[in-house]
Order: C-alpha cells, then structure tokens, then sequence
C-alpha cells in the first residue's frame, strides 16, 4: 500500500485520539486528581472580567485561537530537511508526551494558584530568581520573536508580492471592521461578513496589483509598521485583526485537513534523508539535539504556559474541562503542523523539480534531489531560493486545494501566504507592546536609581528597543540562525515550565510511584535537550555578537535555573498550594 | 438515541466555536478596560493614599457606587506581582 496524505492525517489523528484517552486521562486521574466538585477561581473569584468561567467548547476555541499562530507552519517547513518522517515524529510524540503535559500541568497548576502565572508559581515552588529568569528569557524571546517573524513576513512579501498587496489590504480591511465593530451599531455579524468579503476582495486584489518592493524597503516599512500599530489602540487594528485571523485560521485547518484527508495523494519526499542535514547556518545539523531549535511551536512552546496560565486558568469552569483545554488544544495545534508536514510530503518534491533553472544558479541539481542524503543538503538552499521561508508549504497547500476542489493554485498558494503574514503580523504588534511591557518590568526589578528608572522604561524608548533590535537582527543576520536562535529560547521556556510544573507535581501533589517521573523526566530530557541544542549552536555554528550574547546569557540562565531545580528537589518540603 | 446526542454534541461544538471567536473579538479591548478601569478607581479614590484627586467628601458620596470597582482595584493590588499573568492575553505566537 502506497503511503498517502489519507494515511499520515488518519494515522496522526488516531495517534491523538489513543493518547489523549489514554495518557492524558491518566495525568487527570492520578497526577493532578481533577476534581469536578472543587471550586475553580473563575468562580470561587468571578469577578467579571478575568475570572469568569467558560463554556468548555468556548474556552477550547479561544485558547487554541491563542496558542496557535504562524510559527507552527515555519518550523516543520524548515525540519524537512531531516525528511518527513524525523519531524514529524518529533511533532507527534513531542505534543503527546511533552507539549500537551506541559500545557495541561501550567494550566491546572494556575488553576489551584488562584490563576497565578506559571512564571510566579516558578518562584513559589522554586525560587524567587527563577522568577526573574523567566522575565529575562521572556524579553529574549520577545525580541527575537520580532527578528525571525520579520524576516518571515520580508521573505513572503518579497517572494509572492501578490500577498504583500493583500496583506496590506487585509490590515485595511481590519480598519473597516474595527470601525463597523466598536464604532457602529451594526452588530458583529454583519461587521464579520463585511471583513469575510473584503478579506477576499484583498485577495482578488493581490493578483491585480502585486506590489513588488526590495527586502531592505520591506524591512523599514515594517520597523515603522510595528512602532506605529503597537501605539495604535488596540480597537482600530490589533483587535479586529485578531478576531479575522481566528476566522483565518480554522477555515484554513479545516479546509487544509479535509483536502489532505481525501485527495490522497502519494507521499514522495524520503521519509528520512541524513541524521546530520544542512539546516542551522549552513552547517551540518544532528537531528538530536538541533530538533528543537528548528520545531518549537509546533510540537510544544514556553508560550503556551504564559496562556494557559494566564488567561485560561481563570475562566476554566470545571476541572474536568481542562484535559480537553490544554492536553487537546496542544494536539490541535500538533494537527496544524502535521498538515505543514504532510502537504510539502506530498507536493514539495514536484515543486523543487518545477524550479530547477533557479536551483541551477545556486549550483542545486534537480535530478540528484531524489537522493535523500542530497536533499538533506541542498534542502535549505533550495527551499530558500525558490520560495523564500514559507513558500513551500503555501504552494503545497494550494496544490491539495486543487488537487481536492478544483480551486485555482495561486487562490490557495496567495490564501496560506496570507494565513501565514497575518499570523506574523498581529505577533509582531502584540510582541513589540510585550517587550515594551517586559522591559519595564525587568527595567522596576533591576534599576534602583530613579531617574535611571524613569529613562529606561520611557514607553518609546522601550518600544524602540525592542523593534531596532529585532528588524535589525533579521536584517543583518542569518535567518537560519535567528530562527534558532528565537525556537531554542522557546523552548528552554518550555522546559522552565515544565520544571515548574514537575515539581507542582512532586512536592505540592506529592504524587507517588511511575506518574511522578512521567512529569519530571520528561522536564529533564527537554532541559538537557535544548542545553546541548545551545552548547552546539554556540560551538559549531558562527553566531554574529548580538545573538551569541544573547544565546549565552541564556545558557547561563539555563545552567542556573538547573541548580535550582536541584536545590528544590533537594528539599522535599512539601510547599502549600 | 446516540446519533441524536451526537448530533447535539456537533451543534455544541459549532455554538462553542462561535461564541470562541466572538469572545476573540473584545478579548484586547477587555485588557484596555481593566486598566482603564484601574485608573478611574485610583482617580476617585486616590486622595486616600495622597494623590491630588476628589476630595475625601464626594470619594465618600460615591463610595457606595463603587462596590464592584473596589473590589477589582484590590484584586489588581493583590496580583500586582504577577505581571505576566496580567498581560498573558497578549501572548500570541
């Protein structure tokens, strides 16, 4: 039996399914004891605004709208070199065992800490450093979020400047809808429908005027975009944007799942190509420990911890509700990624073979592609030159839209580029008002002086920082540095929750036997991971100084957030909830 | 019997999927709220820790109107040193 999209999107979804039943019931049963007959703060504190308790359909709907964004697409097109199937399997297996734990934990955690952050409850069942730590590694991931999104959206609108128009409308379009939505009387609906159509309007648009600018123009537009749209209240852009991207988003895993599932096309990227393929920096790349630097969001993210326990926790009605929350929003956002997987699986080899004049000028031949180990070298290269960062996954997917529909190839390629500069555009906003936050924050904690204080935490100046720091690192940087650089970040965020979480688990639980080193070994094996990860990525690959100081800062972080894990593992007192 | 709970099962998920993204649409604006809403509260009640806002008197006279403000401002002190829980809504990536 050939393997097919049908095969890959079933076996995935069984996958889940099995796990979800199984190992995440029994992380409800015997590791957190959900209780539905305990109070959840979005009751026992409703207060109508934070603490409000949700329908448990409602709340899936809006933290997965949360979690999931465009750096889940970026990831797994960049782990294709390693071949479909390491990626893929760091996806599944990564989601199940160690995304969906740890955003399942960081959220039942905040739920019994009265809806606290998995950043201060890091500080209650660790330290008070550790803390400070996770701020710290917070506005890192912050600033090099700015870096790897920019050049993403640079590369996309530079590649496929069809979508640069649409874009631009589509950011048009959410003006309109702000105004009928907050300004008007006439309803969501009708404003919805408004924004539905003028989406498509853009579209059609992007093919009648493509608007073709240099990469450096792009990045001043967007060093102005940023600063500007992170001023702006957030009614007028982010809001209605937001709300339009939510729409984006579903119909395109929705429709992406559906043409995969039964156009059935044979799969004809090698399943796995070299150990050690050319990814990070042009350099050979072992798949262990590179894996998460390259897929961060897609098969678990630090991130998620901040949502779930920030925003989540106080509107979770029921504690049984939260399996399905945290444990089944990670494994849909896994879906998204095996999508990204599966469609270049199943069209990037006849779309690399499509562009074999352009590969021929960077010394890529065609012919040997089918070679795996070839492949694994060239991939990278070929990719970049052919379709910038994320162009082969949006022809992919408009290839199975026509393959399953009938739809025209460049409606679905122009959408999934949309989809994914959308996604990448509301993040650079929200981030650069974070960094701003963050800053300040770090800025109260760390400056004593007062005038230093009040200098520092200037909100432009904060706000300068953050964007001229990250558009001038996707600028002058190497983005397959840069990339790593922000999923290696991510991650060790990630393992900082996890760590958090496991010893939740361990000392406030005092959950006994297999099911406690179920929480804490995979917390050990993430923090190992991604230590290596950076000890190579600082060893072997040539960082410029801007990311090589942060990258160490960040080990060094990493090493001292692991003493004292230790020291609280050490002290077997168990801490009160 | 089954097909029908499933049915409704479908209808729930398609009803909670709207309201999901409806609830998308205010969720930026309900953090501008808050704060907003912190200010005001400090604004009328200030001059009890020496800010030069209302005098004690008219704080008084409107006491009574702000049960549900005052007791948001003492939540908001109370996290206050929970800042990432405070903006967790605006992480998105």
């Amino acid at each position: 039996m050939a393997l097919t999209t049908t095969v890959i999107i079933g076996l995935g979804l069984l996958i889940y399914a099995i796990l979800y039943f199984t190992y995440g019931k029994k992380l409800e049963k015997e590791v957190v004891k959900a209780d539905p007959n305990r109070e959840t703060p979005a009751k026992r504190l409703y207060d109508g605004i934070d603490y409000v308790p949700a329908d448990r359909p409602v709340l899936f709907g809006h933290h997965f709208a949360s979690i999931a964004g465009a750096a889940p697409i970026v990831g797994p097109v960049i782990a294709m070199a390693w071949g479909w199937l390491p990626g893929l399997a760091w996806i599944w297996f990564g989601n199940v065992l160690l995304g969906a734990v740890h955003d399942y934990l960081s959220l039942m955690a905040s739920v019994r800490y009265d809806g606290r952050s998995i950043q201060w409850i890091s500080g209650k069942v660790m330290s008070k450093r550790t803390s400070l730590m996770f701020q710290v590694f917070i506005y890192f991931v912050l600033i090099l979020v700015v870096a790897a999104f920019a050049a993403v959206i640079n590369s996309i609108f530079v590649k496929t400047p069809q979508v640069a128009t649409a874009s631009i409308l589509f950011i048009a379009s959410a003006l309109v809808v702000g105004f009928l939505m907050y300004r008007t009387r006439i309803g969501i609906i009708p404003s919805t429908a408004v924004g539905l159509a003028l989406l498509l309007i853009s579209i059609w648009l992007g093919f009648q005027y493509p608007l073709s600018l240099t990469a450096d123009t792009w990045y001043v537009i967007l060093f102005v975009y940023i600063i500007v749209a992170a001023s702006l209240p957030v009614w007028v852009l982010l809001q209605p944007r937001d709300y339009l991207n939510a729409w984006i988003l579903w119909f395109g895993l929705i429709a992406g799942g559906v043409a995969l599932l039964i156009v059935n096309k044979e799969i004809t990227w090698p399943a796995y190509t070299t150990f050690s393929a050319t990814v990070v920096g042009g350099k050979a790349s072992p798949f262990w420990p590179v894996v998460p630097l390259v897929i961060a969001c897609g098969s678990l993210s630090g991130f998620h911890s901040i949502v779930a326990s920030g925003t989540t926790s106080k509107q979770l009605a029921n504690e049984l509700h939260g399996l399905t929350i945290g444990y089944g929003g990670m494994l849909t956002e896994g879906f998204l990624s095996t999508l990204v997987v599966t469609s270049i699986a199943a069209y990037g080899m006849s779309l690399l073979s499509q562009a074999a004049s352009k590969l021929a000028e960077v010394g890529i031949e065609v012919a040997k592609l089918s070679d795996p180990t070839y492949l694994g070298t060239a991939y990278i290269t070929a990719m970049l030159k052919s379709f910038g960062k994320v162009g082969i996954f949006a022809q992919s997917y408009g290839m199975s839209w026509f393959d399953a529909f009938g739809v025209d190839v460049k409606i679905g390629t122009v959408f999934a580029g949309l989809w994914v500069s959308a996604f990448a555009l509301t993040t650079l906003d929200t981030t650069n008002r974070l960094a701003r936050f963050t800053w300040s924050e770090i800025v109260a904690e760390v400056v004593k002086d007062e005038s230093a204080r009040r200098v520092l935490s200037n909100r432009w100046l904060a706000s300068l920082l953050a964007a001229a720091i990250g558009i001038g690192l996707a600028k002058t940087g190497n983005w397959t540095i840069i990339w790593p650089a922000f999923g290696g970040a991510n991650q060790m965020l990630a393992a900082i929750a996890l760590m958090t979480s496991g010893l939740w688990v361990r000392n406030v639980l005092a959950v006994k036997g297999v099911m406690r080193y179920l929480v804490l070994a995979p917390a050990l094996f993430l923090w190992i991971t991604v230590t290596l990860a950076y000890v190579w990525f600082i060893v072997v690959v040539k960082l410029s100084s801007a990311v090589y100081t942060i990258v160490v800062i960040e080990l060094l972080l990493a090493f001292m957030l692991f003493y004292e894990f230790g020291r609280a593992v050490k002290r077997e007192v168990a801490v009160p909830a | 019997m089954r097909i029908g709970n499933l049915f409704r099962d479908i209808l729930n998920f398609f009803e909670g999927f709207s309201e999901g993204v409806k609830s998308r649409s205010v969720e930026f604006i309900k953090i501008e709220e808050r704060e907003l809403e912190n200010i005001f509260s400090l604004l009328l009640f200030g001059s009890y820790i020496g800010f030069p806002t209302p005098p004690a008197f008219l704080s008084l006279e409107l006491l009574p109107h702000m049960a549900r403000e005052l007791y948001i401002l003492g939540i908001s002190a109370e996290r206050s040193d929970d800042p990432v829980g405070r903006i967790a809504e605006f992480f998105e990536l």
